[in-house]
């Protein structure tokens, strides 16, 4: 899952490098929020912080 | 390689570029690590090397296309990503006992060095978009190093992103990361 998500960022690279710059930045924010995904995924719940 | 007009958008331009740089050389620095002290990511550690890859690929647009606040937005977003995912991963560590997560590098992990290099970066956008002319059209040609430290930039990710796309595959084999890896490649 890690890897097809490094693979979209990769995307948003290469329309940037073929002068997508709209293109790009569509992808990035798509890949932006499937970030946020990956990264609620492998916050366990059974860790509580008291601050 | 200097000739040409260096206004304002130029100067942010080059600086953008530079800044790209400065963050892929981060991850740069964390695949040294991986492979010469034989260290696997976590998975954590693999959505700090996205924000980076997010925060350097908004300031490659700048420097490839020239300032816009849109891209000013997404390194913004890209940075903020990255700082809390780096912040929960040293919130994991931060009570005595706890342990940590790879070798120490100039007293701080990676991790706590990411969190800075990305408040870093926060503050350093925040600076640079002071700077109004830079949205300006410039009558000149632009000097040439501009276009080439961000041909530079722009190759640094696209190879960073591809890189870790096949590393990561070798490593989660397509499934979730393991919290603990064990095998580098």
């Amino acid at each position: 899952m890690m890897a097809a998500l490094f693979l979209v960022w990769l995307g948003a690279f290469v329309a940037a490098a073929k002068g997508r710059r709209n293109l790009s930045i569509v992808i990035g924010l798509a890949a932006l929020i499937l970030s946020l995904a990956m990264f609620r995924y492998h916050v366990s719940d059974n860790i509580t912080l008291s601050l | 390689m200097l000739a040409g007009t260096w206004h304002t958008r130029n100067v942010v331009r080059l600086f953008n570029g530079v800044g790209a740089l400065v963050v892929f050389s981060v991850v740069f620095g964390a695949y040294g690590i991986q492979f010469i002290f034989l260290e696997p990511p976590c998975p954590l550690c693999l959505l700090i090397r996205i924000g980076m890859l997010a925060t350097g690929l908004g300031l490659v647009l700048n420097a490839l296309f020239g300032p816009k606040p849109i891209h000013y937005g997404f390194a913004l977003l890209g940075a903020i990503f990255g700082a809390v995912v780096s912040l929960r991963n040293i919130a994991l560590h931060i009570v005595p006992g706890t342990g940590s997560y790879g070798d120490a590098v100039f007293g701080f992990h990676l991790y706590t060095w990411a969190f800075l290099v990305f408040m870093a970066m926060i503050i350093a956008i925040a600076v640079v978009m002071f700077f109004q002319r830079q949205f300006d059209e410039p009558k000149g040609p632009s000097p040439r190093i501009v276009g080439v430290v961000a041909m530079i930039a722009l190759i640094a990710g696209i190879f960073l992103a591809g890189a870790n796309t096949f590393t990561t595959a070798v490593e989660c084999e397509f499934g979730a990361c393991p919290d603990n890896p064990t095998r580098v490649l």
